[in-house]
């Protein structure tokens, strides 16, 4: 044991020994398991992962929406299309489908900074769901019960921005599975990320729209005492992520809350687009040119 | 053994999940704190390790292996944290710096505050591995099995974090120095 080995440990231990119960919450009521896996989407999911020869074209001008967008770019200066990656089988027996991204840029610079953003992202969350598999597995639980699916629910431009949206649905044990999305927007110029709250000079003001639009479009689970209206566009200090991804189309601001996250699973995802005819004031100068 | 044996194969007894609760959770919040740095979110973190482990518990066969599966569950728990973590803030070491008593403690006191900094400033896997290591005191194939790397891995990422430790840690020392 070097010195500056015996000082890590006793520094650590010191550090450790300062966090006590006393500081901490009172431990919890010991309740059930929380319940947001089944298997019961297993046999969907495999022919989702047949069926899933993903190619999508990045709707460049979009969908006409019941309200125009301030601004619209018409060059296509960033496109992304995905195909089918190869299955990965980690722990033995574990299934997933990742779609693998190919993208074309004015800049070659900005098409390598997007796709290492979105081939991260992807690793990121099949790496998450490999670890949760371990640990079942580790438990003894059935391994080729396991699996995960990633599919590219949209590809959409507007302004100088491409969104990407992934949505996972992974299988570990548990009565259903975990449905969540990831959401990648991208200056199509630079390929820079950009989060929802680079989009507004009045971030607060952004959310509260948001907020409300989802407080309107399911009353029943706001008065259920969900937390919707906890929602934010900025990041949480604390570390955890509010469960709200937001971007930019041209129909408006499209936001979703991910499954069983604040709501229970049955409500399933919640969805809402906010106009631009609302947002417009709020957003930063240059944006939406 | 802070709850009773079985034999192997007996799946594990339901009510010993509260005292392995009670005895693991000070601990498994520890080992979140030194992870994300941040004991709220450690707390958050180690609770859903013993909800997984509650979800699972029925059959659970090898009592031994919980604390492994615990382990395992805060490093993946805290890795997904710190991957949602929308903020693009630097990791803080969890444990503020204590205040130097007399003039002898002043200097032990800096030399911690130098190698908290260091090991904050580390990649997250060589932050992992030290953690694991120098306060779990965990041998080169727990530390494996506990990340999902090989034991050589966990050799060469400690040697690594070592060296940068000693590097970061040397350059503040001859800072200090008048």
């Amino acid at each position: 044991m070097t010195r500056i080995e015996d000082q890590l440990r006793e520094m650590m231990h010191a550090d450790a020994e300062r966090i006590r119960h006393a500081d901490r919450r009172p431990a919890a009521v010991l309740g059930g398991p929380r319940t947001r896996r089944t298997g019961w989407l297993r046999a969907g999911l495999a022919a989702a992962a047949a069926a899933a020869a993903i190619l999508l074209v990045p709707r460049l001008f979009g969908t006409p929406g019941p309200t125009p967008p301030p601004a619209a770019s018409a060059a296509p200066a960033l496109t992304v299309t995905f195909t089918t990656g190869g299955t990965k089988v980690n722990p033995p027996g574990v299934t997933v489908a990742v779609p693998e991204p190919h993208v074309t840029a004015a800049d070659p610079e900005a098409a390598r900074r997007v796709t290492a953003v979105i081939r991260q992202t992807l690793a990121d969350t099949v790496g998450a769901f490999r670890n949760r598999s371990a640990e079942a597995v580790g438990l003894g639980a059935d391994a080729g019960l396991m699996s995960e699916q990633i599919v590219v629910a949209d590809v959409v431009a507007w302004s100088h921005y491409l969104s990407v949206r992934f949505d996972s649905s992974s299988q570990v044990d548990g009565p259903h599975p975990t449905n969540e999305s990831a959401v990648l927007t991208f200056d199509t110029a630079t390929g820079a990320r950009t989060l929802s709250t680079d989009l507004f000079a009045d971030v607060a003001e952004a959310a509260a729209l948001v907020r409300g639009a989802l407080v309107a479009k399911y009353p029943a689970e706001a008065r259920a005492g969900s937390d919707l209206a906890a929602l934010s566009l900025r990041p949480s200090e604390e570390g955890s992520t509010p469960p709200l991804s937001c971007y930019p189309t041209p129909a408006g601001l499209s936001c979703l809350v991910d499954q069983g996250s604040l709501t229970p699973y049955a409500a399933g995802r919640l969805e809402t687009i906010v106009g631009w005819d609302r947002l417009a004031p709020l957003l930063r100068p240059g944006v939406a040119g | 053994m802070f709850w009773r044996a079985t034999a192997v194969g007996e799946p594990v007894a339901a009510s010993s999940f509260a005292a392995v609760y009670h005895a693991q959770r000070l601990t498994m919040v520890r080992l979140a704190a030194f992870l994300v740095g941040d004991l709220q979110a450690a707390e958050d973190v180690a609770h859903d390790a013993f909800t997984g482990l509650h979800a699972n518990w029925h059959r659970l066969r090898d009592e031994q292996a919980v604390v492994g599966y615990l382990r395992r569950a805060v490093v993946n728990r805290s890795r997904s944290l710190l991957r949602r973590r929308r903020t693009a803030r630097a990791y803080i070491w969890p444990v503020a710096g204590e205040e130097p008593g007399a003039d002898s403690s002043v200097v032990a006191a800096e030399d911690r505050q130098r190698l908290r900094d260091a090991v904050a400033g580390l990649p997250r896997r060589q932050r992992e591995v030290l953690v694991l290591r120098y306060w779990a005191d965990l041998t080169e194939a727990q530390i494996a099995d506990t990340l999902g790397i090989s034991a050589g891995t966990v050799k060469s990422t400690a040697s690594r974090a070592l060296q940068a430790v000693e590097a970061a840690f040397s350059t503040g020392e001859q800072e200090d120095k008048p």
